[in-house]
């Protein structure tokens, strides 16, 4: 069995584990009934119908041809996911001062051919700059520095 | 007082120096946080709510609105530049604006789009002005079976909004609607898929959503496509204006546009961004050629950006007539009347014309004085996009993470946009369309809220939505629709089947 | 090569992580009251953009800024009926520099209706003192056929669950109105509800709905134009701002719902500190123009001392609880 369509292939593997992922999680919600719904009626039949269609996609896939993925490289969206993460997690502990030129510098990691130098610069001006704009110039409460 | 009387009364109080003043402040400021990823108008107008006390009250209005209104111009800006959407009712320009950008035509994208928002603000304006209470009527006459039928025509008429397939399209808004449907169900109060995670029981917030899957994943995209090593920008860049042909498109398009946002924005709940994925729903099916749609045409970004900004007009009809707010951001303009002592309803256009006909003649102005502040600066927006994108979007992925934290104060909504990123971008690489899932996500829970209301007020009767006339025609209607797209694909899919089989 | 330059990497991580840590050894408990406040103060309010108890906390803050001499900054974390930022305040360093606004619905409704909050709210907080309070009004269509509250009850009794009310969420001050209401005085009603009173409203004026409880904010407009028309007050005595509108209690002897807004730390408080706070308190809410300011949304400007506010929690939790089992409203 040939994979003729990556992209459907993918899509349809993907499509089909969310909606798998919400029909069991959605299980124990109260279904009713059509004119009387519960909770769970509608995202049931929802979560159905995408099943469905993923399946649907990963069958045509491998019957339909299809244009191959572009070359697939992990290492942006490890980056740019992790620098998001990295916000997440020290904005509150570290404050600004901390969270936003390290968020810059990982997701400066996603691209591989400049020096540490420039990321360092290039993180802190920036970071400079969305302080003077965000919390100075706007006021919104981010908290600044750490422990604050 | 005559419609004309009341807008010339209006007319001065708008065009009075210091009203021109608070507009301008207004707008200014509406234009800077619309192009900041998740900060929205609303916090701003609620920080400035206070601020108002000492101003008179029709002042007080036109800078609020100001902002309002100047946020979706600046949150057209970003959706085109960078695929972000400002506002919920920005990410459909997404699609095709964001494509012109891509194509070197970000200058005329953005001039396209701040000239189709001018024209329709003017227009819904006239409209407030001369149809206020038959709008009024309109909104408080349509019933919850109507409301369903309505949002499920309008899901039926969007789905087909990628140039993808169909099959991945309705896929991707079916996501959309389970990750709606994430918080805490309105009719119970039993949490669903919250995994117990108290922050999301009060769901997904539409900026995480926007700032993950429009934003953050576009940028993965890029880079793993290998866009490092240049600008935004990957071939020379056009000039600002539209060429005549894409006059003869857009205009057209602007006017349907201004249209269906006019009416569909005085809808209370989510008029607004129904009323721009109708508007491109509608530009796609009477197109000769829907292939264009997708990779940059010019209609995608003019009709939905006219349909947001007349949406953005009309929605302050049922505030003035009714005293009812269409959506968060009319409450806060009712409570600016509030604390002035103005009570908003009918009378008010008697009672206190300066302040009603002000408000009205100043959706005028303000739409003038951003056409103004925002041409010149679409050179300059362009100009940034000449940054090299490996400084750039570094800088994107902080903003886009500030963002995310000041919707609520809330690191844990960092982390969920973190994770929307990643399914986003997913998504993008197997060919979906995030404006499909955005459709769902925005469209779906209010399907069911709808559904369920009727069936609570009907007793259970699922004939309801025959019965009431408006429904029953807008069922027909997707009805139609569906078998108008399925059938051809139906016919192509067995005529594939024979040829496989004659092979 | 590519070893090296991710390595430059982790020295700067460790050097954050230091810095971090040491500046927040370096905090040390606040020392005395004399210094507070010392930095900028947080006003956290667990309500949307814009509604009503937003506009109250933004009146509030410069307020609270101009009588401390520092900035006070409201901090909106709106979510699940309100819980999610009293959760917040809870959880927040007792230092004096971050304050809320306790809703009657987080404090005294809620517990009742989810197992888990993340707080107590007996114990959770330093109760500082009331701030505001408010009453609800039975509206109907102005061209209703029901004529008053007794006509009401008795629609109801005669057609159950044939009357149906909106409101603007499960859990609702509009929403438990209606319970206590069909709880007191016996009869069975449809509760239909809404995102927010104000597509409720839309179909009360559209007749889909039969009637509504709500804050006068949200229905003077309509009140005034005609389109309303006001049964009753939910206080137990009739109250100025809509004169000569009789008590429903007139009908349901003892229904009584009052909603109220409160000012809270978390739990710890110095006493200095909270003592100061009170009086400040007091103070800004006898102000005319805060008076004024409040009235205008609904609401009248009260104070209290600590302890009477902790104890309008408690009384209120106790009145709210067996209501809203016995009506079945859970929010697991």
């Amino acid at each position: 069995m040939k994979i003729r369509n990556p992209s459907d292939f993918g899509a349809g593997l993907l499509i089909t584990g969310i909606s798998l992922a919400f029909l069991v999680t959605g299980q124990s919600l109260p279904q009713g009934t059509l004119s009387e719904m519960g909770p769970g009626w509608f995202p049931r039949h929802v979560a159905l119908l995408a099943l469905l269609a993923g399946i649907a996609l990963v069958v045509r896939s491998l019957a339909r041809s299809g244009h191959p993925l572009p070359r697939f490289r992990i290492r942006p969206l490890l980056a740019v996911a992790a620098a998001v993460f990295a916000f997440a997690v020290c904005i509150n502990r570290f404050g600004f001062v901390i969270a936003a030129p390290l968020t810059l510098l990982i997701a400066s990691l996603a691209v591989t051919d400049t020096r540490m130098r420039v990321r360092l610069l290039i993180a802190l001006m920036i970071s400079l700059i969305a302080a003077a704009i965000f919390i100075g110039a706007l006021g919104l409460s981010i908290p600044l520095w750490p422990g604050q | 007082m005559s419609a004309f009387d009341g807008l010339a009364t209006g007319l001065a109080t708008a065009l009075a120096f210091h009203n021109l003043l608070f507009a301008l402040a207004g707008c200014l400021c509406g234009t800077l946080i619309g192009v900041l990823p998740g900060v929205g108008p609303l916090a701003t107008m609620a920080m400035l709510l206070p601020l108002t006390s000492y101003f008179p009250a029709e002042s007080a209005l036109i800078m609020l609105a100001g902002v309002y209104y100047g946020a979706q111009y600046g949150g057209s800006t970003t959706a085109i530049l960078v695929n972000l959407p400002g506002e919920s009712s920005s990410a459909i320009t997404c699609i095709d604006g964001h494509q012109m950008a891509r194509a070197g035509r970000a200058g005329v994208a953005l001039t396209v789009a701040a000239l189709a928002s001018f024209f329709a603000g003017c227009v819904a304006t006239l409209v407030i002005a001369g149809f206020a209470d038959g709008l009024s009527q309109l909104a408080v006459s349509f019933k919850p079976a109507d409301y369903f039928s309505l949002i499920f025509f309008g899901l039926i008429g969007a789905t087909a909004l990628s140039a993808g397939s169909m099959t991945t399209s309705v896929a991707a808004t079916l996501i959309g609607i389970l990750l709606g449907c994430v918080g805490t169900d309105l009719y119970t109060g039993i949490q669903r898929f919250t995994l117990g995670i108290r922050p999301l029981a009060a769901g997904i917030d539409f900026v995480c959503l926007a700032i993950g899957v429009f934003g953050l994943a576009e940028i993965i995209a890029n880079l793993t496509r290998g866009a490092m090593d240049q600008t935004l920008l990957s071939r020379h860049v056009s000039g600002q204006w539209p060429t005549a042909e894409d006059w003869r498109r857009a205009w057209p398009a602007a006017l349907r546009g201004t249209a269906i946002g006019s009416a569909l924005g005085v809808l209370p709940g989510g008029g607004a961004s129904l009323g721009s994925f109708a508007a491109y729903a509608v530009e796609r099916r009477i197109t000769r050629d829907p292939s264009r749609f997708g990779h940059g045409a010019v209609e995608g970004v003019a009709a939905p950006e006219a349909a947001n900004n007349a949406a953005a007009q009309t929605s302050f009809i049922p505030m003035l007539t009714l005293g009812i707010p269409a959506n968060a951001v009319m409450a806060v303009m009712i409570g600016a009347l509030m604390i002035h002592g103005i009570v908003p309803g009918p009378d008010i256009l008697v009672k206190r014309p300066d302040v009603a006909w002000g408000l009205i003649a100043s959706m005028l102005v303000g739409n003038l004085m951003l056409l103004v502040i925002n041409l010149p600066l679409i050179g300059l927006w362009v100009s940034l996009l000449r940054v090299p994108y490996r400084v750039m979007f570094p800088a994107i992925v902080l903003f886009c993470s500030i963002g995310a934290f000041s919707s609520g104060y809330s690191a844990f909504e960092v982390g969920l946009t973190a994770l929307l990123a990643v399914v986003g971008f997913m998504l993008i690489w197997f060919g979906c369309s995030p404006a499909s899932l955005a459709l769902g996500f925005i469209l779906g829970p209010m399907l069911e809220e709808q559904f369920r209301r009727a069936m609570i007020l009907s007793r259970g009767d699922l004939s309801t939505f025959f019965t009431h006339p408006v429904s029953a025609v807008l069922l027909a209607a997707s009805a139609l629709v569906s078998a108008s797209v399925l059938l051809p694909t139906l016919g192509r899919a067995r005529r594939e089947a024979f040829a496989d089989e004659t092979r | 090569m590519p070893a090296h330059r991710n390595l430059t990497l982790l020295p700067a991580m460790i050097l954050a992580a230091v810095l971090g840590s040491s500046s927040a050894l370096a905090q040390t408990p606040l020392a005395s009251v004399a210094e507070w406040p010392s930095k900028p103060i947080r006003l956290i309010a667990p309500f949307a953009h814009g509604g009503p108890t937003d506009q109250a906390s933004r009146t509030l803050a410069p307020k609270l800024a101009e009588a401390l001499g520092k900035p006070v900054f409201v901090e909106n974390i709106p979510g699940a009926g309100s819980t999610l930022g009293t959760g917040r305040i809870a959880q927040a360093e007792p230092d004096g520099h971050t304050f809320g606004l306790g809703h009657v619905g987080a404090l005294s409704i809620a517990p009742a209706m989810y197992d888990k909050l993340g707080y107590d709210p007996l114990t959770s907080y330093t109760t500082i003192s009331l701030v505001c309070d408010f009453v609800n009004i039975l509206v109907v269509r102005a061209d209703s056929p029901v004529r008053s509250v007794a006509d009401l009850i008795a629609q109801a009794r005669s057609r159950p669950g044939a009357l149906t009310y909106g409101s603007a969420g499960i859990g609702s001050s509009n929403h438990l109105s209606g319970e206590l209401l069909a709880s007191m005085a016996g009869v069975k009603m449809t509760h239909v509800p809404y995102k927010g009173s104000a597509p409720a409203m839309v179909d009360l004026i559209g007749g889909r709905l039969d009637f509504m409880f709500d804050i006068l904010l949200n229905s003077m407009p309509n009140v005034q134009s005609g389109r309303l028309r006001i049964l009753g007050v939910t206080s137990l005595t009739e109250i100025p701002s809509v004169p000569g509108i009789p008590p429903v209690a007139q009908a349901v002897p003892s229904f009584e719902v009052l909603g109220w807004v409160g000012l809270l730390g978390p739990a710890g408080l110095p006493k200095p500190i909270t003592d100061r706070l009170n009086a400040e308190i007091a103070r800004i809410m006898q102000m005319p123009e805060i008076v004024k300011a409040f009235a205008g949304m609904g609401y009248i400007a009260r104070t209290s001392t600590p302890e009477a506010f902790h104890a309008l929690i408690e009384k209120d939790l106790r009145m709210w609880d067996p209501i809203i089992r016995g009506a079945g409203i859970r929010a697991n």
